[in-house]
């Protein structure tokens, strides 16, 4: 076993966590105010569920990036894969994408959306406004998402 | 009016959980729509029956005297402070500030009756971030320990002073008032807090201008006013002493650019024309509820639970001019004229 | 009726009260120009006193409506808070002067300072300083005021007292001493009628026998 699949797997663990992270304290920070708004006004769990909900994606893109990751290598067929380290590396700078996409937008989401409870909280008919507002920010962590999977089906083993 | 702009430096993400309960709360403040029937309901009793309905409703529940209304009122408030305190993250928040000029007001009381003090009991508020209770211990005893070492020291002092000279009960409003807003100015700071900072040097700023303007009406001179005006304020109190001998234009045209120079401007026309400031007054709060109106678009800090603090204060004051208009029968547009803008 | 004094006919109560009568004559135009002093007093004063009720009334009014507003802006505990510390500075001293021997006092009213000076600026409004000083001017006017009405109460009773006193000389005194006079003097003129008729009589009586 060579160093280049020590580097191919560390790429995949990178996404996994960094994107996690994101999400984690995303979720944190939205699922916080909404908690605010639900303990005067627990009728408006429907409105803000979505918008709560939202900053937890990151990490499912994290996820599929280090599946993809898996699949490219092979691991599930149980023979362990020759990867140079040339190829190794390959992987892992595809993997930073989605990685660091996922971190900055997941934190940054949540604090969209915790805003928006303020929205959901004033106005609950205009609470879908706030989750498109809260969406825009979802963008960038799809872009991180599609070019890691495009490098990742690009490079050759 | 002009949008007073400021900085806020960082995001506190801890504040999440209070400031989403906060908004929930803030849709339940009184509107206009209410305001209008309390001001056309026959008397208190009918006003105690229509806030049955709002959050007050279970003060004002049946059998509540509404005629005690300002009990009422100051356990609203008491509550609203205890409220934020319970969901502030931060113990020592800026929040604590804001009740402290009950404590001062408590303290004013104590110290003008420190000869008699059983009389006080009628004249304190049940309010402040240390009670009634805590600071008749401190007057008995003459310790001010509790307090933060910047006020123990300055009160301390001042007690002394009283002791040896027994000087004019104004004087103690005066060194009191002083003291506070010393120390109110140096916490925000301390805080860092741009919002309380930008708040209190308004607030210093407005007093500061009207009491300009009474010490005039007054034809006091110099050295009283001197003694009289806030330090802290955006304007510096030489600047303020200068316009003392000047006409109140003059006020009006170097104060142009100032953030509140729409209060100054009606304010004092209406002043030059009716020798009334109730119009300066009432435009001075209302531009501080349109200034903690900004908080609406702070989703991270502690700024929204003090707007929902300064905006309950309002609410309570607007309701005791109806109370006290109802109950001693003014005409409505009386009661109307004096109410103070509605946080919306 | 007669209302004549019951006396016996003698040349020396005719005297008497002769003297009497002209005391009592002397003494009513005496309280007759009394009265027209004290009412000419009195009805100078009245003026002064329905204009100084008037300002009265007037600053009174203004200065209860002011206070309505203050406790409407800062609230009752506040305003009651803030008159703890009104310890009054006020001066009253009452003099002595006398209009035709009846005492009326002279208020003389002096304030050390305004009372605008027992509170702080802060949480304040200006509409206190209004009722403040409203109700402070108030106070000499009250003080102006209570002096005339005391003087016109003690001037009036007065006046009445002499009316009475004069109309008692006039009506009661005056008329049933000169009909005693009257009488009396009726009386001894007859009686003098009799005595020289019984004197003549006896003459001539004295004379036939003779």
């Amino acid at each position: 076993m060579g160093w280049g699949l020590v580097i191919a797997i560390a790429g995949a663990v990178v996404a996994v966590i960094l994107a996690g992270i994101g999400s984690s304290v995303g979720i944190g920070i939205a699922g916080q105010a909404s908690d605010g708004l639900l303990s005067e006004d627990p009728e408006s769990f429907g409105n803000i569920l979505i918008l709560t909900v939202l900053p937890g994606t990151q990490g499912i893109y994290g996820f599929v990036a280090a599946f993809f990751v898996i699949i490219q290598l092979g691991l599930l067929a149980g023979t362990v894969p020759q990867i140079t380290m040339a190829q190794g590396t390959q992987i892992f700078l595809a993997c930073l994408p989605v990685a660091f996409g996922g971190l900055v937008s997941g934190i940054f989401q949540g604090k969209v959306s915790a805003a928006g409870v303020a929205v959901a909280a004033k106005q609950p008919s205009e609470s879908m406004k706030a989750v498109i507002l809260s969406a825009l920010v979802e963008t960038y962590a799809v872009l991180g998402l599609l070019i890691t999977i495009l490098l990742l089906m690009g490079i050759k083993l | 009016m002009r949008t007073i702009s400021y900085h806020n430096q960082k995001d506190d993400v801890k504040y999440s959980f209070a400031v989403g309960k906060i908004r929930a709360m803030e849709t339940r403040l009184l509107d206009g729509l209410l305001f209008k029937r309390l001001i056309d309901s026959k008397d208190t009793r009918e006003m105690g029956r229509l806030l049955v309905e709002t959050s007050y409703g279970d003060l004002f529940k049946e059998g509540a005297a509404s005629a005690d209304f300002e009990a009422l009122l100051n356990a609203e408030l008491k509550r609203t402070y205890q409220l934020i305190k319970d969901i502030d993250p931060d113990p020592a928040s800026a929040c604590n500030l804001l009740a402290l000029h009950y404590d001062f007001h408590n303290l004013k009381v104590l110290l003008k009756l420190r000869q008699s003090p059983s009389e006080a009991d009628s004249f304190l508020i049940n309010l402040g971030l240390y009670g009634p209770e805590a600071i008749r211990q401190m007057v008995t005893s003459s310790d001010y320990s509790p307090l933060p070492l910047n006020l123990a020291k300055a009160i301390s002092s001042l007690v002394t002073e009283l002791e040896k000279s027994s000087p004019p009960s104004q004087w103690i409003d005066i060194q009191l008032d002083h003291i506070l807003y010393t120390y109110l100015i140096r916490q925000a700071e301390h805080l860092n807090n741009k919002f309380l900072i930008t708040l209190f040097r308004f607030q210093i700023d407005l007093i500061n201008i009207r009491t300009l303007l009474r010490v005039k009406q007054m034809e006091k001179e110099a050295s009283f006013l001197q003694s009289v005006l806030l330090e802290g304020g955006e304007i510096s109190k030489e600047k303020m002493l200068s316009f003392l001998e000047e006409p109140n234009d003059k006020l009006i045209s170097s104060l142009n650019f100032a953030p509140y120079a729409q209060v100054i401007k009606e304010g004092i026309n209406y002043y030059e024309k009716e020798k009334s400031l109730a119009l300066f007054e009432r435009l001075a709060d209302n531009f501080f509820i349109q200034y903690i109106g900004q908080a609406k678009y702070i989703a991270f800090g502690v700024e929204p639970l003090i707007s929902y603090i300064l905006t309950k204060e309002n609410e309570t004051k607007n309701l005791r001019i109806v109370f006290v208009g109802k109950q001693n029968s003014l005409p409505k547009n009386i009661v109307e004229e004096r109410l103070r803008e509605i946080y919306a | 009726m007669s209302n004549r004094l019951n006396l016996s006919a003698t040349r020396s109560n005719l005297l008497r009260i002769k003297e009497e009568l002209e005391f009592a004559r002397e003494g009513y135009e005496l309280l007759e120009q009394k009265r027209e002093v004290l009412v000419a007093e009195v009805i100078g004063m009245l003026e002064s006193l329905r204009k100084s009720k008037k300002e009265v009334e007037e600053i009174l009014n203004k200065a209860y409506r002011s206070f309505e507003q203050t406790s409407v802006i800062l609230g009752m505990k506040k305003v009651s808070q803030i008159t703890l510390a009104a310890c009054s500075r006020e001066k009253i001293q009452v003099s002595d002067r006398s209009i035709m021997g009846v005492v009326i006092p002279i208020v003389n009213y002096s304030r050390e300072n305004m009372l605008c000076n027992i509170y702080g600026f802060q949480g304040t409004s200006a509409s206190l300083d209004k009722t403040v000083h409203l109700f402070c001017s108030s106070l000499k006017k009250l003080a102006k005021l209570a002096e005339l009405e005391v003087s016109l109460i003690r001037l009036a009773t007065e006046l009445k007292k002499t009316q009475r006193r004069a109309n008692a000389l006039n009506y009661l005194f005056i008329p049933q001493y000169s009909e005693t006079i009257k009488y009396l003097e009726n009386t001894l003129e007859e009686k003098e009628r009799q005595e020289l008729f019984q004197l003549k009589r006896a003459k001539n009586i004295h004379h036939k026998n003779n």
